[in-house]
């Protein structure tokens, strides 16, 4: 894993709108679950994690409702291993639900 | 400086929320901190990083008013909340950022609500960080209510992309600037670079503009936001020495 404190602040501004991906499913904030309909992903500065430069997830209901964020600030290893983790886990879920 | 309330050159200060009209006579929300004494003061504008009226913006607006300021952080994502102020930043941040024209306006309504409190003297300044640096650029260009600005480390100011939200490059707008610019980055920033840096101090002469830039060694983005790991002690020392000598030239 990298280290958690960059040494240089070469952050970039993100600029433009981020695509959405349409998603189905449920999250947990702190609060509550909430339906999730739209997850937007990309890098930038992240507002809590100790990082420079963050891999950031943003999860959202139907009506983008601000309050509905349930948020990730990800490192880019961590990220990386996420999203392997995610694939691993759709694949093997597709297969059993095909074999069942 | 400002004389403040007491002999040692420390005052208290008082905050609230206030609602004023903003781009297309939209009531929006701003976050406002002041002297404890009865003024009158210069007023700032505090535009806040990308993440919103958060807790460090707040404080932004502490610092200024505890400096003998009227402060004034306009809440540019008024419109998509409720939610909290990072939540509701990420959605405006994913759906493409605050439309230029409509943080013109917005920045616009500050400057009117300030001018007619009783206790600010109506010279105005400007301040902002990260977008909101980028933001001072694109307000100071389009009005006439300022008499110093300062942007700090402000992104896409020499901006290669264009999109519908953020039609036009900052530094394209430099002959419309009406009052005296301050830059302040970080050596090692690569948004802004040094060379983008150079080329708006370029810009700024060819118009004939006051310009003005400070950046700090071992310093990149960020280097004022305290809560992150860009904060760069040395650089915000510095850095806050420049912006209160600044405001104390142009707005006593």
């Amino acid at each position: 894993m990298e280290a958690p404190y960059a040494q240089k602040g070469n952050s970039m501004c993100r600029f433009g709108p981020v695509p959405v991906i349409e998603i189905s499913g449920s999250a947990k904030g702190a609060a509550r679950w909430t339906s999730v309909a739209q997850a937007q992903v990309y890098h930038d500065h992240p507002y809590s994690a100790p990082f420079e430069d963050a891999v950031i997830v943003d999860l959202l209901n139907q009506d983008r409702d601000a309050s509905s964020r349930v948020g990730l600030e990800l490192s880019a290893d961590s990220a990386r291993a996420l999203g392997h983790a995610l694939l691993e886990a759709a694949e093997e879920l597709t297969e059993h639900q095909t074999s069942s | 400086m400002t004389t403040l309330d007491t002999p040692n050159g420390y005052g208290g200060i008082s905050t609230e929320i206030v609602q004023f009209s903003g781009h297309n006579g939209d009531s929006i929300g701003g976050y406002l901190a002041r002297p404890a004494g009865p003024g009158p003061y210069p007023g700032v504008i505090v535009i806040p990083e990308i993440f919103g009226l958060v807790d460090h913006a707040r404080e932004m607006t502490f610092k200024f008013a505890g400096h003998g300021y009227v402060a004034l952080a306009p809440d540019l994502w008024h419109r998509e909340g409720p939610g909290a102020p990072e939540d509701v930043s990420a959605k405006v941040r994913g759906d493409g950022g605050v439309p230029d024209d409509r943080c013109i306006g917005d920045c616009e309504g500050a400057a009117t609500h300030l001018k007619g409190l009783d206790y600010c003297t109506g010279k105005l300044g400007v301040i902002g960080f990260c977008s909101g640096g980028r933001q001072v650029v694109l307000f100071s260009c389009n009005t006439s209510s300022l008499s110093a600005a300062v942007s700090c480390y402000g992104g896409r100011v020499v901006q290669p992309e264009l999109s519908e939200r953020m039609p036009k490059a900052p530094i394209d707008m430099i002959s419309g600037l009406q009052c005296p610019l301050m830059n302040l980055s970080g050596d090692e920033d690569q948004n802004p670079s040094p060379e983008q840096v150079e080329r708006l101090r370029q810009e700024m002469e060819t118009h004939g503009k006051t310009f003005e830039s400070h950046s700090y060694p071992e310093a990149g983005h960020a280097f004022f936001a305290d809560y992150r790991p860009s904060y760069r002690q040395a650089a915000a020392v510095e850095g806050w020495q420049h912006v209160f000598e600044y405001f104390e030239k142009y707005l006593s």
